[in-house]
């Protein structure tokens, strides 16, 4: 949790956690700016964000940025803030929560629904196309044979239930792959 | 004689095409097959033999090797060819493809592979009832 200075973005004051989890003690908290704990590729997005905040007068939304600690490591935080005056100032009280983890674990889920989608791609076109073929022809040869020929009848008729077994068994799969997609799109 | 309409089975699933025209020539041997193994080839066929009277139906798989089935839908439905309508058959089982085939207005009928003898009676049923209805 911190304070700064609406308008210099300078750090009017900190709260302990604030100091034990970026790094910087107290003093050197006090001397620095929101811009020096931004990672300088994110300043732009910086400035927008401010700016939206300026115009819109939309402080108290619940946003997620990147900050960088004293030791270069980069967290991702959810900040909440609110107008005060302090000490005579305008100036903005922010609630900093560092949820990285938990952004971290969402993006590997992402990864493996991604995953999970082009193995049920895999699954319904590419591994069903030969037994499709090995189905059609199996029916084909059903109407071929001679039907005195019990053996060869009987083969045809175990091989005939055995791609039907497959064929179940991909469908099933497929649509188990596809109630996790619908969980992901929603 | 060959009898109307056309069939037109567009497929690059080679040993699919033998498997067709097999079944096709038992259950109806007066069919006019053709047979084309990419969408392109079968577009500028029916692009250059386009005759005011000449029905066909065109079955198509949605997995081509230049180009998907529904982009052949589009190129076709495009061209405002009322002769030409459209049975899908694909070898995937995803449940969205039915429901994406609806929005096709060329689209008369969707059928999985395989192609038993059992789909082409359903086809041929499909034929008859839409030559009666014209």
């Amino acid at each position: 949790m911190w304070v700064y200075d609406l308008n210099t973005l300078q750090f009017l004051d900190i709260n302990k956690a604030a100091i034990v989890h970026y790094g910087y003690d107290r003093q050197e908290f006090l001397s620095k700016t929101l811009k020096n704990i931004r990672p300088p590729e994110d300043l732009p997005l910086m400035e927008a964000a401010l700016e939206t905040n300026r115009e819109r007068n939309s402080l108290f939304h619940k946003r997620v940025f990147r900050h960088i600690k004293k030791n270069g490591e980069i967290i991702k935080v959810e900040t909440e803030s609110s107008a005060i005056h302090f000490n005579e100032r305008e100036a903005v009280l922010v609630l900093v929560n560092d949820i990285t983890e938990k952004i971290n674990y969402i993006e590997t889920i992402e990864t493996q629904n991604r995953t999970f989608k082009e193995i049920s791609w895999i699954q319904s076109h590419i591994v069903r196309a030969p037994l499709a073929r090995l189905m059609g022809l199996v029916n084909l040869l059903e109407t071929e044979i001679i039907e005195t020929d019990s053996e060869v009848s009987q083969l045809v008729e175990h091989i005939k239930n055995s791609s039907k077994e497959l064929d179940d068994i991909i469908r099933e799969i497929n649509k188990k792959a596809e109630s996790i997609l619908f969980l992901d799109e929603n | 004689m060959k009898i109307d309409p056309q069939l037109l089975i567009i497929d690059d699933d080679e040993v699919l095409l033998i498997i067709l025209e097999k079944t096709i020539r038992k259950v109806n041997p007066n069919r006019d097959l053709l047979f084309f193994n990419s969408g392109r080839s079968a577009l500028d066929y029916l692009k250059s033999t386009r005759e005011p009277e000449k029905k066909r139906l065109l079955l198509v798989d949605l997995n081509l090797k230049d180009m998907s089935g529904w982009d052949f839908l589009k190129e076709l439905e495009s061209r405002n060819d009322q002769n030409s309508q459209v049975i899908i058959i694909t070898s995937s089982v995803s449940s969205n493809n039915q429901e994406i085939a609806k929005k096709y207005s060329s689209v008369i009928g969707f059928f999985e592979k395989p192609i038993t003898f059992d789909v082409i009676n359903q086809i041929e049923n499909i034929i008859e009832s839409n030559t009666s209805i014209s």
